[in-house]
């Protein structure tokens, strides 16, 4: 037995024994590239997964992707079955056993964070929900800090040779993101106790960090299209509750909201839920364009 | 914690369940899953369409529609979960319903491994072979409520049977993937062979890429080698639809060769599949076959025997399909299926089935789905079906639920 464990560590070790420098990182989604990049500057090579453009639940299990997880050092992914309809795929058919889950090659950030909406029961009945809590977190940047230290950590134990690089890189990282976060929340002030209505059910962080109030979403259901009768349901709200917007992402529809916003009165934001949407290069960027997003919904931003 | 939520699930009660979810234990979200996918199908067409004749080709017992009316299509209990740190493993029972006679089969049942380096991968158990691109997808995947009838004719709709296979993912950004198969050799279109412990074996090659962020193309290269020894090859042996003349033959002895070539393009505005999206599907399978025919089992395995022929065929079949997403839940697909073969038979004893030279089996699909969520799929099909002497209009309506734990699907 102990014979067979040694062969298998020599046989993995033999395997991932890096030849140059640097870190193969397979990211789910793009604020996780842009956390990795944040942290390990040039010395990491970075595949994405999803881009803003598409809706992270619903991606093909892509075979250049597959190659892709077969190469890779690190896997970053916001999990909580976020990604369950393509990254077992990935996982399984890669066969890389550095990054399966569990290993330390495998981060699960949903771990980082106090997941928000776990639902005390489950039935498909309720629409495409998530068992173990809503899994859209990104759009609280305190769930990004909080994720920051385990990414940093990871990489620093998987790339020794650069540890003390990306710790520096990290510790840089923090000041300027602990700083960045004041201000956005000072920007946004004055959204607070505002209403808004959602496409997906995907904001809850965002109006958990903000004040924001959702009071509803296009989706009948998480995972089902916007069907007449609820848009209609909503137009009441809108008049009934004094709605101010209709928030939704570039991934999805915007005839819905198109619709609804012109028979409500109100105005619509496309606010991207990840990196790279516009001319955000960045995390720090990201956050800039969403809450300028959110404040031209009163008549503020830029 | 996850298993019992299913298995109350499974029980057939819609009440919710009380989940006391750990977000700490999300690991678990890839551990045991247990799944129930019901696919039912109604279907109205000539009595006759129950058993496939396609003159040309010999058949196997998996062929054919189902009864006319309602029916329980291809129903399956799944089972999926890691073993441990070093393999995975996976099983499917499926459930049958034929004129009034219920069955289950063990439809796979495979282990599989998840660490070993450099990018092998092994598995073992009964499983569906990677041969082609539409033989490894499970029917409730399929675009269509029947499979093209090149893997009809070919390969008895679907193979699967106990084996080996071992693939190599290559250390490249380009997708390439060499594997290779060994079966016992039982199925279609092996037969009788498994008494020596191999009867069929396989090799294929796929590479795929994006092109951009909106299109990924896929191609594969596949061969089947499969040996039979009085393998039955009348097709379904269905009485009620079956010509009491040909109950008992042919029986087949010898040798398929069958190379395939397919290719898959999915297209999906910057990859966003869920708003719209466009799948091609072309698939080309040339078959040599041959031994010997004969109208009765034989009991040695050396040459014809008593009464038998010697046979030699090509076959060729072919068929393309594409399937649009226009909006979210809907999609339209149109399917166009044909085959040909050029058979010589020498010997007294000439099987009917194998006297179709210059016959052109052909057939002509249209579909219409809507899924409710990922989790639901209603069909409707139209087949104009030319595979036989008589032609036939099919009408078929489909529907397809999952429930429980439901393995992410592969490209």
């Amino acid at each position: 037995m102990k014979l067979i464990k040694l062969l298998l560590i020599a046989l993995v070790a033999s395997a991932s024994t890096p030849a140059f420098a640097e870190l193969n990182v397979f990211a789910c989604e793009p604020h996780w590239a842009a956390l990795v990049t944040e942290i390990g500057g040039s010395h990491v090579s970075i595949t994405t997964a999803t881009g803003a453009y598409n809706d992270p639940h619903f991606i093909q299990a892509r075979p250049s992707l597959i190659s892709r997880m077969r190469s890779a050092d690190l896997v970053v992914c916001n999990g909580a079955d976020l990604e369950v309809g393509w990254l077992p795929v990935l996982l399984n058919q890669g066969d890389n056993p550095k990054v399966q889950p569990g290993q330390p090659g495998y981060m699960d950030a949903s771990h980082d964070i106090q997941l928000l909406q776990v639902p005390t029961r489950v039935d498909r009945a309720m629409g495409d929900i998530h068992p173990y809590g809503n899994p859209h977190f990104q759009t609280d940047p305190r769930t990004i800090g909080a994720a920051a230290g385990d990414l940093a950590q990871r990489m620093e134990s998987l790339d020794p040779s650069n540890a003390a690089e990306y710790q520096k890189r990290y510790a840089d990282f923090k000041t300027r993101w602990d700083a960045a976060i004041q201000k956005w929340q000072q920007e946004a002030a004055p959204l607070k106790g505002t209403k808004l209505i959602g496409y997906h059910d995907g904001w809850v962080y965002m109006a958990n960090w903000l004040g924001i109030d959702f009071v509803g979403f296009l989706e009948p259901k998480p995972g089902i299209p916007p069907s007449p009768g609820h848009l209609a349901d909503l137009l009441g709200i809108i008049k009934s509750d004094g709605v101010k917007g209709i928030v939704y992402t570039p991934y999805e529809d915007e005839q819905a909201p198109d619709w609804l916003a012109q028979r409500g009165g109100i105005p619509k934001a496309l606010i991207p839920d990840t990196v790279g949407a516009d001319n955000d290069k960045d995390l720090f960027q990201f956050y800039d364009l969403m809450i300028n997003q959110l404040l031209k919904l009163q008549g503020g931003g830029k | 914690m996850r298993i019992q939520v299913f298995l109350g699930l499974l029980a057939g009660l819609s009440l919710p369940f009380a989940v006391h979810a750990d977000p700490q234990n999300n690991g678990n979200a890839f551990n045991p899953g247990i799944g129930l996918v019901l696919n039912g199908t109604w279907g109205s067409y000539p009595a006759a369409a129950g058993h496939r004749v396609m003159p040309g080709f010999m058949l196997g017992d998996n062929t054919g529609l189902a009864p006319q009316g309602f029916g329980l299509g291809e129903s399956e209990l799944d089972l999926s979960s890691n073993f441990d740190n070093l393999f995975t493993g996976f099983g499917a029972i499926s459930f049958h319903e034929n004129h009034g006679q219920d069955s289950t089969e063990v439809e796979l049942a495979y282990l599989q491994t998840i660490a070993m380096p450099d990018g092998f991968q092994f598995t073992a158990g009964k499983f569906f072979s990677s041969f082609g691109y539409q033989n490894s997808r499970h029917a409730h995947v399929w675009d269509f409520v029947d499979q093209p009838l090149a893997y009809e004719a070919m390969l008895n709709n679907q193979y699967s049977d106990p084996g080996v296979q071992l693939t190599w993912l290559a250390p490249t950004d380009t997708y390439l993937l060499f594997g290779a198969e060994v079966f016992s050799g039982d199925s279609f279109p092996a037969g009788g062979a498994a008494h020596s412990g191999n009867g069929a074996n396989t090799a294929f090659m796929k590479v795929s890429d994006d092109l951009d962020d909106s299109n990924t193309w896929f191609a594969g290269l596949s061969y089947m080698s499969a040996r039979s020894f009085d393998r039955p090859s009348l097709g379904d042996p269905d009485p009620e639809f079956s010509d009491q003349s040909q109950l008992d033959g042919p029986f087949f002895t010898g040798t398929s060769n069958i190379t395939g070539v397919d290719l898959v393009w999915k297209w999906a505005p910057h990859g966003n599949f869920y708003e719209k999206n466009f799948i091609f599907q072309f698939e080309y399978l040339h078959r040599n076959e041959s031994g010997t025919v004969s109208p009765t089992a034989c009991p040695v395995d050396s040459g014809p025997c008593a009464g038998g022929s010697l046979y030699s065929g090509s076959a060729k079949g072919w068929y393309v399909q594409g399937a649009y997403q226009w909006m979210p839940q809907w999609r339209f697909g149109l399917r166009y299926d044909r085959m040909n073969s050029d058979n010589t038979v020498t010997g007294a004893y000439q099987p009917v089935q194998l006297l179709g030279n210059g016959f052109v089996p052909k057939r002509e699909s249209a579909m219409l789905d809507f899924s409710n969520s990922e989790f639901s799929r209603i069909r409707l099909q139209f087949n104009r079906d030319l595979s036989g002497p008589v032609a036939a209009n099919e009408v078929f309506l489909q529907y397809i639920v999952a429930m429980g734990a439901h393995p992410a699907h592969t490209f």
